[in-house]
Parts: structure tokens; C-alpha cells; sequence
């Protein structure tokens, strides 16, 4: 049984159980790579072309290399460790984030739409994304990075469940 | 038309449509195509060389001629289950309204369409405001009556032979409106001054510029190549700025007597409020009650010494923050948004001149935040203050302003900041009452929302980096109704989390660390 510490964000409220899948963290290292190649060449390019200010844009590319290093070596454990998600007899829990942290609680006799999805990277991995929207905007719910077939078991349990309620949900 | 049953309008079957008023074509139509077309033709028959007013008629004549089509075009019908509207020349659109999804009905009537006795009937449904409307022009009067009372409310209305057979006010007409609130020509004194800010912006703005000008160039003649204000004097800068500042106010004073004369807000016995507005152009909207799901009060920071509030009703539905009031007095506000909001609101929160902090045992007081709150206010307002006076700065680096008056503006810019944020932080706080959870935002104006337990649907914490490491979070209630997002700043962890557990404790309680 994984361990619930307390969380920072409410210190009353415990983190929800579940983590998302590991392979999580590759997507979230991935994504940084794919943006940084076109700044990098870019970069590159502007050196060759700047003759005697070649320093600015090799100056760029060095501030550039040293936040890709970071969103690549440390934000994706910060993410893994934050992101959790939790599917009750009643409600559903998630926080997510890593610089500015969300937690969201929804009753489940609330929610209006249940979503799945997976971008090209996402199906590459093997992982899905979960979107449960209720009445309210404010209520939306997004759990990233969960292995595909687990996140199309939770989109069916939670329709299943959803349809238990009545009601125009709002 | 034969005249309507006055308890249901005319019900048509499937194939019945009926036209709306010829004087359409002279009132609205949509798109303003006719009025365009009118406005070229006279225009270019102006340019022909045509003398007189020949031009003038020839337009308006062309007008009514390209309305024709949009009015044998446009047809409707109401049946039991439906209201649809079919229109459109070239493109041909269907707009249907189903009975069981329409969330309020308002009825408009132009000066023209009053002498005419006609009105515009717009039905909403839907959950957002971006879901279009079906809009029946220029029907007859008595029509869109009954037409709106047969539509509103969604929910069964209160017969009248279920009514006490002793009471009084059985034998008059079902629909008794007990009125709430009532237009006073007191209330122009709001509209004198709601502008003011603007106004006396803009007339200091004209006499700083003078006296810049002033000081900026004593020696240089005036020379009439410079066209600014160099050739007035420094007196008829200032009449100028005062008629500026009159001038507003009794603009400000007509538009609220057009829009808001004879205004009335009355309930009726089959569970709606009806707003009733207009002095020229009258505007009716029907609200149903059952979609109100709290109360917002709104005192700019002008209108405290005034003692006026607006009032907005939080509702589902597609106009999510009706206008229940405009700027009336804070006493007229308490009253009715203790009616509106029923017996779970808490009276103690009306008016909104609670100030924190609180006086013990002050039953009406907000819960302040903690003082970190504060900094992060005062914080974030000196910022954006220090953010603007760059420009004084750049003024400087040019050489347009001398470093004095420089450091002068960076120095009044941080002031004004810090005051602005601990007016802010002033201004914040929540509370929580048996039924209800109040919550005044942190901004210049105090505000309140007044939001019922029911109205919760869910929760939502959000804390930036910033706040974490002052051990502050903002609690987030999500609701279906008004802005969806109601927002407790900047409060500890613990508080949010209890706050949450009190008014959802079915929702949190699971989730509580025990």
C-alpha cells in the first residue's frame, strides 16, 4: 500500500493515492527536446550569419541549452512526484503542476463529459490523457501521463458511475 | 392575429408559421443590411448631383424596399414543445428554442415600437452566453405578454385554485407581482458621479499638461506654428477642464435615466423576477428564480461616501450575472438581496459596510486573511507601479523631464502602489454562514459574493511558488452558475481545507488526513 505523506499544498487534506505511469516522465522530458531543437538551429544559424557578433546568439543557445537541462533532468521527477489522481465511490481527486500546483475535487454526480485522448508522443508511449468536465468550468479535471489501458478503465468506471446520477448536473 | 388566450398564447401545429409585423421592416432587422444599403444608395445618388432632399428619401426608400425580402423571408411558430424562428435570404437559418431549455426571456420595445405598440421577444437557452438566441421582432404587445408568461418558468407555476380559498388575494389575477425595488430619483445622484474618476482624470490631465507645457518652456514665445493649447491661457485650460467634468456628470445623468427610468424588480407568485427598465427603449427580463444561486454586490470605490451598490444575481443558466440593480443606494441593495437570496443568506452580511478588522462579537464582520496576504498585495502592486514608472525613467533618459521630477513620479507611483495593495488587502476576506459562504475579493472595490452551499459544486486549491513558500494557498469553489470560479485568496492550507470540509463534507471528508 503506497504511502499517503502529507501534502504541502493543504496540510489537512491528504495527496490522492495513485501515481501516474512512469513513462510519464519520458513524455515530459521528450517535449522539451522537440521545442528546443528549432531554438538551438536556429541559434546556429544566426551565429554563422552574425560574423563578429557571433557571441549573441551562441550566448542564447548556452542560456537555452541550460533550460532545456533543466526542464529535461529536473522538472519531470517534480511532476512524477506531484501528479497524482484518486477515483472514489463518490468523487474524484487530482493535483497536478510543478511551479504552481492544482488540486481538484469533483463529485462524481456532477460530471457531464468524460474524455480520452493521446497525442502522436502519448500514443508513441503508450499513454493517455484523461479530461472529466462537470457544469463548471472551474471543475475540470485533467489527469496526463496515464498508461493507456488504465486510463481507458477509468474513463469506463467513471461512466459507469456517472450514470447512476441523475440530474442536469448542475 | 386574434387576440390571445391571456393564459397560454396561441399554440400552433407543426405546419402553421406565421409572419412577424410589416413595421418590421422600418424597426430592426438583423444584420442592419437595409440601413446599409439605404445609407449607400442616398449616399450615391448625393454624389450623382442629386440637389435637395431627394437623396435622404431615395435612401430610406431603398432601405424599406431591400427589408422586404427579410420580412416575407422570416417566419415563426410556437408549439407546444418548441419556439422556432426560420430566417434568412440568401442563407436560410433555423433557430429553435426547446421549452424545457429556455433560461430567461426578455422583451424590448424601441420608442417607435412602443408608439406601435409592439416588442422584440429574446428567448436564451443554454448553459453559456455564446449560444445563440431566438429573437421574434415586432410582435404585438399583448403577444409577447403572453407568450413570456407561457414560456417562463421551466418549472410548473403555482395554480391559482391551490391557493388558500381564505386568502385575500384569491379572486384576483394569478400573477400577483410583489415589488422589490422601484426607481427614486434619489438614485441619479450615483449616475452624477459614477464618471467622476474619468472626468477629473481627464481635466487634470489637461491642466498638467498646460502647466508642463509652462514650466517645461518659460522663455520660448508663443509662436503659432505649435498647436497646442499654447495659444490659451492658462484659465481657459481650467473652464475648459471644469465644463469637461460637468459635462460628464450630466451625460452620465442622461444615460442612466434612459437606460434605468421607471425601472421596476418585482416577483411573481410563479417563481420569476421580472426587471423592468427604460425610459425611451424599454427592456423586460424575466429571471427564474430557481436558477439563482447567489448574490453579488459591487460598491466602487467612488461610490463609498455616496453609499451605493450595484446588485447582480448568480445564476445558471445563459446570462449567468443578471443585473438585478444598477448603482442604487447600499440600503435599497440590502434589502433586496435579502429578499432574492431567501431565508439561507445570512441578513448580517447587508449592506457591505463591514470593515476588517472586526470588532469582537461583530456578527457581520469578515474573516481577515493572514498578514502574509498583505505582503503579497502590497508586494505585487508596487511591482506593477514600478513596472509603469519606466516611463518617467525613459522620459528622463531622453531628456524630456528633468531627474527630479523623474525620481518625483517613481517615488508618488511606489506610494500609490502600497496603497493600493493594503486598500486591497483591506477589502479581503471570506466568511462562513449556516447556508451561505461570503466572499469579498481583494480589489479596490468591496465586493461581495454571496454564494448558497448548493450552488458548490466542487473544489479546487491552487498555490504558486510564491505562495507556497508563505504557506498560502487559494481555495477555489466551483460552481455552474455566475463567473464559475469563486476565489478565496491567499489563505493557510489548514483554513482552506476546513472551510472546504464544512460546506462539502460528504466531497472532503474521504479525503482528510486522519
Amino acid at each position: 500500500m503506497e504511502t499517503t505523506p502529507t501534502s504541502p499544498v493543504h496540510p489537512s487534506l491528504r495527496e490522492p493515492a495513485h501515481r501516474v505511469d512512469p513513462r510519464a516522465k519520458t513524455l515530459w522530458r521528450i517535449v522539451p527536446l522537440i521545442v528546443a531543437a528549432p531554438v538551438a538551429i536556429g541559434a546556429l544559424i544566426a551565429a554563422a550569419f552574425s560574423g563578429e557578433f557571433w557571441w549573441i546568439p551562441i550566448l542564447t543557445l548556452a542560456a537555452a541549452v541550460l533550460v532545456l537541462a533543466f526542464f529535461v533532468a529536473v522538472v519531470p521527477a517534480w511532476r512524477y512526484r506531484f501528479h497524482r489522481w484518486e477515483v472514489s465511490a463518490d468523487a474524484v481527486y487530482t493535483q497536478s503542476g510543478w511551479f504552481n500546483r492544482h488540486a481538484v475535487i469533483i463529485p462524481i454526480a456532477r460530471i457531464q463529459v468524460v474524455d480520452t485522448e493521446a497525442g502522436p508522443l502519448e500514443q508513441l508511449l503508450k499513454l493517455a490523457t484523461v479530461t472529466v468536465t462537470t457544469a463548471s468550468s472551474a471543475g475540470t479535471i485533467r489527469i496526463a501521463g496515464l498508461d493507456a489501458a488504465a486510463a481507458a478503465q477509468v474513463a469506463a468506471d467513471l461512466t459507469i458511475a456517472t450514470a447512476r446520477h441523475t440530474g442536469d448536473a448542475t | 392575429m386574434t387576440q390571445p388566450d391571456p393564459q397560454t398564447p396561441r399554440v400552433d401545429g407543426p405546419g402553421d408559421w406565421h409572419r412577424l409585423s410589416a413595421w418590421m421592416m422600418l424597426e430592426e432587422t438583423p444584420g442592419r443590411v437595409p440601413q446599409f444599403l439605404g445609407v449607400v444608395v442616398g449616399l450615391a445618388s448625393l454624389f450623382l448631383g442629386i440637389p435637395g432632399i431627394v437623396p435622404i428619401v431615395v435612401g430610406a426608400l431603398a432601405a424599406v424596399v431591400a427589408a422586404v425580402p427579410i420580412w416575407l423571408a422570416t417566419t415563426y411558430q410556437v408549439t407546444d414543445q418548441h419556439v422556432r424562428v426560420r430566417s434568412g435570404v440568401i442563407r436560410r437559418k433555423a433557430a429553435t428554442a426547446r421549452h424545457d431549455r429556455i433560461r430567461s426571456v426578455e422583451t424590448t420595445a424601441s420608442p417607435l415600437n412602443r408608439v406601435l405598440g409592439l416588442e422584440t421577444v429574446t428567448i436564451r437557452t443554454g448553459a453559456d452566453a455564446s449560444s445563440s438566441a431566438v429573437v421574434l421582432y415586432c410582435v404585438r404587445k399583448q403577444y409577447a405578454i403572453a407568450l413570456r408568461d407561457y414560456l417562463m418558468p421551466t418549472g410548473t407555476p403555482a395554480a391559482p385554485d391551490t391557493a388558500d380559498p381564505d386568502s385575500p388575494d384569491n379572486g384576483q389575477a394569478p400573477d400577483v407581482a410583489v415589488p422589490l425595488a422601484g426607481f427614486e430619483p434619489r438614485w441619479l445622484r450615483f449616475a452624477a458621479f459614477s464618471n467622476l474618476g474619468f472626468t477629473v482624470a481627464a481635466a487634470a490631465l489637461m491642466i498638467g499638461a498646460r502647466l508642463a507645457y509652462e514650466v517645461a518652456r518659460p522663455d520660448e514665445e508663443r509662436s503659432g506654428s505649435w498647436d497646442l493649447p499654447s495659444d490659451l491661457s492658462i484659465s481657459l485650460t481650467v473652464s475648459i477642464a471644469v465644463a469637461v467634468i460637468v459635462f460628464g456628470a450630466a451625460a452620465s445623468v442622461l444615460s442612466y435615466l434612459f437606460e434605468f427610468g421607471h425601472f421596476l424588480l418585482s416577483r411573481h407568485r410563479d417563481g420569476t423576477l421580472r426587471i423592468r427598465r427604460g425610459l425611451l427603449t424599454t427592456t423586460s427580463t424575466t429571471l427564474d428564480e430557481k436558477r439563482i444561486r447567489g448574490i453579488r454586490i459591487h460598491e466602487p470605490p467612488l461610490m463609498r461616501p455616496l453609499r451605493g451598490a450595484r446588485l447582480h444575481a448568480i445564476a445558471t443558466g445563459a446570462d449567468k450575472q443578471p443585473l438585478l440593480l444598477p448603482l442604487t443606494p447600499t440600503e435599497v441593495v440590502g434589502r433586496v438581496g435579502r429578499a432574492v437570496f431567501g431565508a439561507g443568506g445570512d441578513a448580517a452580511q447587508f449592506p457591505p459596510q463591514h470593515t476588517i478588522p472586526d470588532r469582537p462579537g461583530d456578527h457581520g464582520a469578515l474573516k481577515p486573511h493572514p498578514p502574509a496576504a498583505r505582503r503579497r498585495r502590497i508586494t505585487r502592486t508596487v511591482a506593477s507601479a514600478l513596472a509603469v514608472s519606466v516611463i518617467p525613467l525613459i522620459a528622463w533618459a531622453l531628456g524630456w523631464l528633468p531627474l527630479t521630477v523623474a525620481i518625483t513620479g517613481l517615488v508618488v507611483l511606489a506610494c500609490a502602489g502600497a496603497a493600493l495593495g493594503e486598500l486591497r488587502y483591506r477589502n479581503l476576506g471570506h466568511r462562513l454562514t449556516d447556508h451561505s459562504l461570503v466572499i469579498a475579493p481583494p480589489t479596490a472595490a468591496r465586493q461581495r459574493y454571496l454564494l448558497h452551499d448548493d450552488g458548490i459544486i466542487g473544489w479546487s486549491v491552487r498555490a504558486s511558488w510564491f505562495q507556497r513558500r508563505q504557506g498560502l494557498v487559494t481555495l477555489v469553489a466551483a460552481s455552474a452558475a455566475g463567473t464559475e470560479a469563486y476565489r478565496i485568496v491567499d489563505i493557510h492550507g489548514d483554513d482552506a481545507s476546513a472551510l472546504a470540509a464544512e460546506i462539502s463534507p460528504g466531497l472532503i471528508e474521504p479525503f482528510l488526513h486522519r
